[in-house]
């Protein structure tokens, strides 16, 4: 299920996730689902786990991909939460994917587009008050009350 | 308009970034080559400092003396006080900014924000939220900076006008057009009264609000808007006093109004040209402040601030 929390990442939260990456995340780049995710987002092949061909650039270190890609492979191999700020709408189709599978946390400041470019039903649990919506109407409301609210919460993010 | 263009021979890479306001976002989707943008230009002035690596490698031509990628609060504090600079600040490092949001209004630097988590409390205009798009020169792969929303011109024939100004503006268009004028009390409370509106007429809804001051409301309101925008009409001049400036009372150029603001006076486009129009009104003998009705003032020249702006401006006015 895709569990999303509006407010600022806590201690758990990979703040860098270039770093992560390069210490723990290249290991992931030779699957199947990371070589189609990185061909489909980034337009880029996978040659080795430390270089990537791109269509734009050709041969490239593959810590240049995108950070949403990192993000999105972040939270298909591990249990790290992932910050929305961080992943473009083009890489949510992969988060709803994943999500299928298993639990997969979101801490948002704004409204991501969950819901941009597939409007079909999605069960996403707001953390923040435990209700599970199911339509794209019902998470925007949610979101749109809970950020309303707390005004302070896009300024207030990262202060923890 | 600040540009930057930036070229990368060796991937064949050529960025075009046209800045307008102080203060810009860009937004988009990953692998777009924002965070690259970055990177190329931290590369660029390595280059420079250290000697190590040729100009060719990352040419850079700009109406900007310096640019910057600030990736800690240092970078910040110094690059802020260099004048003629534009910093570039990556979404990895936007607690930087969040935590010294003094620095960033103070400085009469121009900053681009790779930022999608818009903050609230920098105004930003609709026009300056940005994003990289993709187009091929020759065998080069140009992205250029172009705003994410736009507006196309339209006929309309509104029941309600929803100004988000409750002062001077109000006042002025509740005088003036000829349909029912409310006031949402301030930009914040637009989408409240958007909604209201919605719920209360079946016909088109005219929304008036000032476009520098309006960008993360109005991109608040385009990710969350769970309802039909399409009765929803919106005219959004950069401010009620850029109306007034633009009226034809005053022989004013104000086409150029961002390049011939006065950065290091003025820390904001609006107050710039809120200084414009009480000089300019001041020169012909009247005080404005804001709150002040100026219909009288201007009444020989809402033909034209209206024909300027609508096609079917005399159904608009009483």
């Amino acid at each position: 299920m895709l569990k999303v929390f509006f407010g600022k990442p806590g201690k758990e939260t990979v703040y860098f996730p270039d770093d992560w990456f390069e210490f723990r995340g290249y290991k992931f780049l030779g699957t199947d689902f990371s070589k189609n995710l990185i061909m489909d987002i980034d337009k880029c092949e996978y040659i080795s786990d430390k270089v990537v061909s791109s269509s734009v650039m050709g041969i490239i270190p593959s810590l240049w991909l995108s950070t949403g890609s990192k993000m999105v492979m972040m939270s298909k191999y591990t249990e790290y939460p992932i910050v929305a700020t961080w992943i473009g709408d083009n890489t949510v189709k992969y988060l709803r994917e994943i999500s299928r599978e298993k639990d997969i946390t979101v801490i948002a400041g704004y409204l991501f587009g969950l819901f941009k470019n597939d409007k079909s039903n999605l069960d996403v649990l707001i953390l923040n008050t435990g209700l599970v919506t199911k339509t794209a109407k019902e998470f925007s409301r949610e979101a749109f009350k809970l950020i309303e609210e707390r005004g302070v919460l896009e300024h207030a993010i990262f202060k923890s | 308009m600040r540009y930057l263009n930036l070229s990368v021979p060796e991937y064949k890479l050529l960025y075009k970034i046209s800045l307008r306001n102080k203060i810009s976002f860009l937004v988009g989707d990953s692998a777009t080559g924002k965070s690259r943008l970055v990177e190329f230009i931290s590369r660029y002035n390595r280059n420079k400092e250290t000697g190590i690596g040729l100009n060719e490698d990352i040419a850079v031509n700009s109406n900007f003396k310096n640019i910057f990628a600030v990736e800690s609060r240092n970078d910040l504090i110094t690059y802020s006080s260099i004048k003629g600079s534009l910093l570039i600040v990556d979404e990895l490092y936007m607690n930087i900014i969040l935590q010294n949001l003094n620095i960033v209004k103070k400085s009469e630097n121009f900053f681009l924000l790779i930022f999608r988590d818009m903050i609230s409390n920098i105004t930003t205009g609709i026009y300056d939220i940005l994003e990289l798009c993709m187009d091929k020169d020759n065998d080069y792969t140009v992205n250029y900076s172009k705003p994410i929303y736009s507006f196309e011109e339209c006929k309309i024939n509104p029941d309600f006008a929803l100004v988000e100004d409750s002062g001077s503006g109000y006042k002025f268009y509740t005088s003036v057009l000829s349909v029912k004028c409310l006031t949402s009390k301030g930009k914040t409370r637009v989408i409240k009264g958007i909604y209201k509106l919605l719920d209360r007429t079946d016909k088109d809804i005219l929304i008036i609000v000032d476009e520098v001051g309006f960008g993360y409301e109005f991109n608040k309101l385009m990710s969350y808007m769970d309802k039909d925008l399409s009765r929803v009409y919106f005219w959004c001049p950069l401010s009620f006093e850029y109306v007034l400036l633009n009226s034809g009372m005053f022989h004013m150029e104000t086409e150029d109004i961002f390049d011939i603001c006065d950065w290091c006076r003025y820390s904001t486009i609006e107050k710039f040209i809120e200084h414009q129009l009480r000089d300019n009104m001041r020169k012909k003998g009247y005080n404005y402040s804001k709150g002040v009705d100026v219909t009288e003032v201007f009444e020989s020249y809402i033909n034209t601030i209206f024909s300027n702006n609508f096609d079917n401006y005399q159904n608009l006015i009483k």
